[in-house]
C-alpha cells in the first residue's frame, strides 16, 4: 500500500511531516526522538540552573562540567594561552556562581554565560597588557608542549598556524575582536552577538566589517610574503 | 554603488550578515564588477583560513578540568556571600540623601492653625539653643494682619508656618483665596 499521509505535527514545539511510505515513518520517528532529546536537555539545564542558584554546589559542579569546554575554548581564543584560558574560565565560573541567583530568565543563560566569559577575558587581558609578552607566549607555546606526540616539522607548522591566528586577532580592537570571535569562530548569530555584547546589531556589523577587513589584509600580506 | 563603499558590505556579504535588501544590491553590483568579485573571493578565503587556523589551534590543546578548582575556590568563599549591584548602592544613597533632606528642612517646622476669625494665632515653641539671629519674632496674638485682599473677597484662613532658620518663612493662605506670600 502506497498511501501517503501528510500530517503536520506540533510535537515538542516543532512541526513535522509524517509520510507513511516505507522508511519515511522511521525518519520522522527519529526526528521526534531527537527533538525530545533536545527538550530533555533543556529541562535538565533549567533544573541545574534552579538548583545551582539556590546554592546547590553539586548542581553547580555539573553545570561547570557541561560548559567548561566551551568556556575554555572561548577563553583560549581570546588569550592565546592555555594557562591564561584556565584562569579566565575559573574566574568566569566564580562570577557565574555569585550572580546566578540574579538570573531571572533561564532562556537567557547562554547569552549571559558568553558575556561573563568575554568580560572575564577582557579584564584579564587588560591587567596583563602592560606585562611584556613574547611572541612565543602569544602563540601558546605551552599548548604545543602539552601535546608531545607531534613530529618536529608538523609541530613547527602547527605552531606557525597558531601564531598566525593570534597575530591576526591581535591587530583588532577589543570590540572587533569580541565580535569576530563570537560570530566567526564561535558561530553565534549576529543577533546573539548583539545580545552578548549589549550593543545594537548594526554596531556589531560595523565591528565585524572592520575586523574582517583587518584580518583579510593581514592574511593576504602574510601569505604573499611566504 | 561605489566600489570603495562596497568593501564593508562585501565583508558582511561573505558571511551572510547583510539584510535581504542590502544583499540584493551587493549581488546586483557584483554582476558587473570583476574587481569586487575578486575582493569578495579574498574575504571568503580569509574567513575560511581564519576558521581553519582556529580549529587547528584548538585541536592542539588539552583543555584542563577546572570544575574541582572552581568548587574549591567557592567553598572558601564566605557563606551567604551577598553581591550588591552598584545600582542598589546608588538607590540607597539617594534614599538616604532624601530622608536627610526632609529631616533637615522640616527641623523646627511649626504648623499654626489660626482661629476662624480675623485673629491670627501663632503657637511658638521654645526655640532650641540657637543664636539670636536665628530666632524669628512671633506675631502678637492680638495682632491682625493687614487685609491684603479686595474688599469683596472673603476673609482667608491663614496658616502660618514659622521656621527657626530665617531663610524660610512661608505663609500659606488656604481655603477661599489661596495666596502665598514670602517674607
Amino acid at each position: 500500500m502506497n498511501k501517503i499521509f501528510k500530517i503536520f505535527l506540533s510535537v515538542f514545539g516543532a512541526s513535522g511531516v509524517l509520510i507513511i511510505e516505507g522508511g519515511k515513518v522511521v525518519d520522522l520517528a527519529l526526528e521526534i526522538s531527537a527533538l525530545a532529546g533536545e527538550k530533555a536537555s533543556k529541562r535538565e539545564l533549567n533544573s541545574l540552573l534552579k538548583r545551582a542558584s539556590a546554592g546547590d554546589r553539586e548542581a553547580f559542579g555539573k553545570l561547570i562540567q557541561r560548559f567548561e569546554h566551551r568556556a575554555l575554548t572561548l577563553a583560549f581564543t581570546f588569550s592565546g594561552s592555555v594557562a591564561d584560558a584556565e584562569e579566565i574560565a575559573q574566574e568566569a565560573f566564580i562570577r557565574l556562581y555569585k550572580y546566578l541567583p540574579r538570573l531571572k530568565d533561564e532562556r537567557k543563560f547562554t547569552h549571559w554565560f558568553y558575556r561573563v566569559i568575554v568580560n572575564a577575558a577582557k579584564d584579564f587581558l587588560r591587567k596583563k597588557r602592560h606585562r611584556p609578552v613574547s611572541l612565543e607566549a602569544l602563540a601558546g607555546k605551552e599548548a604545543f608542549e602539552a601535546k608531545g606526540s607531534l613530529t618536529p616539522d608538523k609541530a613547527l607548522l602547527e605552531r606557525e598556524a597558531h601564531q598566525m591566528l593570534f597575530e591576526a586577532l591581535a591587530g583588532l580592537t577589543p570590540k572587533e575582536k569580541s565580535a569576530i570571535i563570537l560570530r566567526d569562530l564561535q558561530g553565534l548569530k549576529t543577533k546573539e552577538v548583539a545580545a552578548v555584547l549589549r550593543m545594537g546589531e548594526s554596531t556589531v556589523r560595523s565591528h565585524l566589517a572592520r575586523g574582517r577587513k583587518k584580518i583579510k589584509d593581514f592574511l593576504v600580506k602574510a601569505y604573499k610574503e611566504e | 554603488m561605489d566600489c570603495k563603499k562596497m568593501e564593508s558590505s562585501l565583508a558582511l556579504y561573505a558571511e551572510g550578515d547583510l539584510g535581504e535588501a542590502e544583499a540584493e544590491r551587493v549581488k546586483s553590483h557584483l554582476r558587473n564588477c570583476p574587481e569586487c568579485r575578486s575582493l569578495l573571493k579574498e574575504y571568503e578565503k580569509s574567513e575560511t583560513t581564519l576558521k581553519d587556523l582556529h580549529q587547528s589551534a584548538l585541536s592542539q590543546i588539552n583543555p584542563p578540568e577546572i570544575a574541582p578548582k572552581v568548587l574549591a575556590r567557592i567553598s572558601q568563599m564566605r557563606p551567604g556571600h551577598l553581591v550588591i549591584d552598584w545600582r542598589y548602592w546608588l538607590a540607597a544613597g539617594i534614599a538616604a540623601i532624601l530622608i536627610l533632606s526632609v529631616i533637615y528642612f522640616t527641623r523646627g517646622f511649626e504648623r499654626e492653625n489660626l482661629a476662624p476669625s480675623q485673629e491670627s494665632l501663632i503657637a511658638t515653641r521654645p526655640a532650641p539653643s540657637i543664636s539670636e539671629e536665628e530666632q524669628i519674632a512671633s506675631l502678637k496674638v492680638s495682632e491682625t494682619p493687614e487685609p491684603t485682599l479686595l474688599p469683596s473677597a472673603p476673609e482667608p484662613r491663614t496658616i502660618k508656618m514659622v521656621f527657626y532658620t530665617p531663610k524660610y518663612r512661608i505663609i500659606w493662605l488656604f481655603k477661599e483665596s489661596p495666596k502665598v506670600s514670602l517674607n
